[in-house]
Formats: structure tokens, sequence, C-alpha cells
């Protein structure tokens, strides 16, 4: 048999002949006679459908139940980042999350997410730490990562945007290419590649993906950050370049997230400055350092722009009406 | 009410303090300095000379701190001590962390309250620049980041949004008059509906221009001085504010 699984959705479709059924969530391997045309109120708007062939009912209510806790365990981490809900919610959430990453694909699928993007202005990173339990490490460990790779996953994320669209074969294959690039878990692996000086080829290929990529993207893509990244230092001996900065006790208390990445640019800034008096040979790293920084406060900036132009506005129609009244004027 | 000036200028003599106030105990004692501090350095930056209201997207004075020149790190004794204490924005407390006010090459932090800014920096559309060939300004500019994208960002926002409004306040305040006459004299509902409207934009406009008063409404009433008579703002930001005339 044959059947369609979407964790957003919690319900997978399988179709063995003529016969259609319905397997939920929760409900074990017991599934309830459907019809296909039940296709779309079963999924809705779900955009995680996965299509396995030749499976049997027990692979398909494993397989789901992973799918679903992979959705869960990312809807948790936004319940955690969100400043705006209680402590008690979120550490809630950061428990139940510690469960769920026991299964190291689950946490792999939020990274992923995650690491496509900065975190939005006003996500709490820090208070997020503050509220997980002392034994929850996975989560732990999660958060001080992702605190630690913001400015590479910045310039990862600049570095697709910059990506020709015609390589993409258009703005709708853009988005599609950019979505299933996400799931399966390929910014993850850039940044990882990136943290690490970026040298070699990302290891893209050992990512079980159904993922097909242009190869002129991934090529465009890792000579935007191969150039962006000349002069990055080679990592010392067994020491990653970040693990100086991997822990967020220093973090101010009012941050924002994106600001946790700034401050550890800044930190790193104002180490490379001291020793460049002393090592002129550095000067070229401490440029580099600069130009990170100025790209992480670039997009915090835009952020700002946004936020000051909601705050302060005209109402729609009020230079019109002053237009209107000079022509009624000088007519 | 007065406004702040859609772009600033450097102060040309050094920021002269006028409050006294009493001596101050404890490890974070230099805390209780804060309202004297806000008015002290008209809610301004000491350094980047961002004010409060650039910073509108978080509430009230959330934006600033308290830096010490020489870093509590290297001279706890001085913690305390007012004249070692700037009101400053986050993001220049931020960029310079402890760095000690003398670099390994010699170079000097500038200090606002000894130097006039003017003598050492200048705005160049919406950066703050040392002056050629100054190494102390150009190794504080560097040390605050001056030019952070985000502080050349409100710069650019402040410079915009105030000369926007209050272009559309003028211009609008202009053609009322004349709607008003038009309507009188023709007889066209036209113009009165035009007037009506434009009237109603414009106290839209002038309510975004409330936003960058110079004086916040959560200013200080009370401060370790006591003395409400240096409740003013300092003169290098007076004499740029623009005064705005209430509806």
């Amino acid at each position: 048999m044959n059947a369609i699984i979407s964790g957003q959705a919690g319900v997978a479709m399988v179709l063995d002949g003529d016969e259609v059924a319905a397997l939920r969530v929760g409900s074990g391997e017991s599934a309830s006679t459907c019809r296909l045309e039940d296709f779309a109120f079963l999924f809705g708007d779900a955009d995680d459908l996965l299509f396995l062939d030749d499976v049997e009912i027990p692979q398909v209510a494993e397989r789901l139940t992973h799918e679903f806790e992979k959705e869960l365990a990312l809807q948790l981490t936004l319940v955690l980042l969100d400043h705006g809900l209680s402590p008690r919610t979120r550490r809630v959430a950061g428990e139940e999350l510690e469960v769920l990453f026991s299964r190291e694909s689950t946490k792999s699928f939020v990274e992923g997410v995650l690491y496509a993007r900065i975190l939005p202005f006003g996500s709490d990173l820090t208070g997020a730490h503050s509220c997980i339990p002392g034994n929850a490490t996975r989560v732990n460990i999660l958060l001080q990562e992702l605190a630690a790779n913001q400015s590479h996953i910045a310039a990862v994320q600049m570095a697709w945007e910059v990506i020709p669209a015609d390589l993409f074969g258009g703005s709708m294959e853009r988005s599609q290419i950019h979505a299933a690039a996400v799931r399966a878990g390929w910014f993850r692996e850039i940044v990882t590649w990136r943290s690490r000086g970026a040298k070699g080829r990302p290891p893209l290929a050992s990512l079980d993906s159904p993922l097909t990529i242009p190869p002129d993207v991934i090529a465009a893509w890792i000579e935007e950050l191969r150039r962006e990244s000349a002069g990055l230092d080679e990592p010392e001996e067994g020491k990653s370049p970040d693990e100086s900065t991997l822990h967020l006790s220093f973090v101010a208390e009012d941050t924002a997230d994106l600001e946790v990445a700034i401050n550890l640019a800044y930190k790193s800034l104002r180490e490379l400055r001291a020793k460049v008096a002393l090592e002129p040979g550095l000067a070229l790293m401490k440029e580099q350092r600069l130009r990170e920084l100025r790209m992480l406060q670039k997009l915090e900036s835009q952020e700002i722009a946004r936020l000051h132009k909601t705050a302060t506005s005209l109402p729609r129609g009020a230079w019109e009406a002053l237009a209107q009244a000079e022509r009624l004027l000088s007519g | 009410m007065i406004i702040l000036p859609p772009s600033p200028s450097v102060p040309r003599q050094a920021l002269r303090r006028l409050h006294t106030p009493r001596e101050v105990r404890g490890s974070k004692g230099y805390i209780a300095f804060r309202p004297c501090l806000r008015w002290e350095f008209g809610f301004s930056c000491a350094f980047c000379l961002l004010h409060e209201a650039d910073f509108m997207t978080i509430a009230g004075s959330g934006g600033f701190q308290i830096e010490h020149y020489v870093p509590l790190a290297q001279a706890p004794d001085m913690g305390n001590l007012y004249t070692n204490a700037f009101y400053i924005c986050r993001l220049c407390n931020t960029a310079r962390g402890s760095v000690p006010e003398l670099s390994p090459t010699g170079d000097h932090l500038l200090n606002p309250s000894e130097v006039a800014w003017s003598e050492h920096f200048r705005f160049v559309g919406d950066e703050l620049l040392p002056l050629p060939g100054d190494r102390d300004a150009a190794y504080t500019a560097e040390v605050y980041d001056f030019n952070d994208r985000r502080k050349v960002e409100m710069r650019r926002q402040r410079r915009l949004r105030i000369s926007q409004f209050l272009k559309f306040v003028r211009d609008s305040r202009r053609f009322q008059k004349d709607l008003l006459k038009g309507a009188e004299e023709l007889g066209d509902r036209r113009y009165l509906e035009l007037a009506h409207s434009l009237r109603s934009y414009a106290l839209h406009a002038h309510q975004n221009l409330k936003r960058y008063s110079a004086i916040p409404a959560d200013a200080d009433t009370h401060c370790l001085c006591g003395n409400t008579l240096h409740h003013v703002l300092p003169a290098w930001l007076k004499e740029q504010t623009i005064s705005l005339r209430a509806k």
C-alpha cells in the first residue's frame, strides 16, 4: 500500500488498491475508512506532505507519529522563545521539548528550520534560557548553539538571498526550493560548515533528502559564502571558532536575540582590536569581523525602520489630500 | 512643546554638569544618579547623541544605561563617582564593553564633559565621523561604534520623519486657510470637505511629531540633588529644538 503523511495535519491517508483509509495521530494503528475526496478536508493547507510507497500500516503509524512530533517540537520551540508567554508556559514547553529531543532527528528538524533565518526581532532567547529547567540539557545546547550561530545564520541567509532568481527557474521555484531546503536541513549544514571556516565543500550529499536543487544554485550559494568568508581564521586544533563564545552568561538581560549575535560579534571584535595592536597581521581578520557585525546590524536596522514606520505614519490618503488641495487651489 | 531637530548638530562646548547629587553607596549605588543624568545629558546618549525618542520602539528610557568612563572593572572605587557616570544608549554601552579609556597604542577615549564634540566630530549625512587625523576621535568613534548601522538608521528615521511631518503640518495649515476662504467665496463644498480632511491629517502629523518631544513624558520630576532648577535641557540641545504649536 501507499500512504500520504502530514505531521502538520497529524494525519495519514492510506491507499490500498481502491480502498482509502485515514490514520490519525494517537489512534495507534487503527485506520478509519474514508474517500479520496476527503483529501482537502484531512490535510487542509499542510505543506509537509510525504509520499510513501509500498508500506504497511505499522510503518505508516510510526512515521506519522514521528512527523507529528517534529512539528510539535517546532511549535514548542516557538512557545519557548515567545517573550509574551508566561515563564510557566515556557517552562512546560521546555520540559516537553527535552523529551521530544531524545530522538535526534526531531532536534535536527527543529534546528533545520531555526537555522534557515536569524531569529526575528523580539524573540527572547535569553528568557528562554532562563525558563528551561537545569536538567533540560538537549534544549540548553540547542539554545546556546542557536545564539552562537546567529551571525553565521545571517550570512548564510543573505548569501541565499543574493542568488540570482533565474538560477531557480522562477520565483515560485525559488520559494519551493527554499522550503524544501529548510526542511531537509540544508541551511543547518551550511551554517555548520561556515562556522568551521567554510573550507572544502559543505556535506550536503550526506543528507537524506529527496530534494533536487539545481547545481548552479548550490554553486552560487557556496561561492557567495566563500567570497564573503575570505579571511576567516582557521579554527585552532580541537576547538571550534565559536567555542569561546558559546555561553549565554554574558548576554545582557534585555537583549533581543539578534542582539545576542551582535554582542558576540562585538566581543570578538574587541578581543581582536586588542590583539591587532600587538599583531598587525590580524587586521584582515578584524575587518572580516567588522563586516559580519555590520551585516547583523543592517538586518536589525531593517526591523528598526519598519517599527519606526509603524509607530509614526500618516493615514493613507494624507499626502494625496495635500496634493489635491494644491491642485484645487492652483486651478 | 519642543521637539528634537530632524538632524542634530554636535555640541560646540564640553557638556558642563549642573547636577550635584549627594553621595551614594553600595556596588550599584550609581543607579540613583539616573534622573540627574537624564536631565544632565538631555535624555540623549552623551557619546553618539541619539535621544531616547530615537529608541521609540523600546518603552520609556529602557534603551539607555549608565556608563562609567573609567570602567568599573578597572576602577571599582570610581563606580559611585558622579563625574565618572554618563547617560549612554545601550548600543554604545554594548559596543564599548569595558574597554579601557587608554588604548594599547596610546589613543584616548574622549570625555564629553571635558572636550567639545565639535572639535573632534562632525555629522556627515547620518553618520557621526571623527575629524581627519584625529586619532583620539577615531578611537572613540570606533570603540562606541558611532556608526553602528542601527544608529545610522535611527538618525535617518528621525531626519526623514520629522522633516516629513513638519512639512505636512506647515503645508496643510497654509492650504486649510485658502480652502476655507475658497469655500466661502465660491460656495464650493469640496473646498470645505478637503479643509476638514487636511485638518484631521494634520492632527495625525502633529501627534506623530509629539513622539519626538525633546523632554519625554516620563521625565523625572525628582532627582538626587533635589534641585528642580536643573531640570532643563542642556544648552546644546535646547538651542536646536523646534517649538511645536499647540493645536
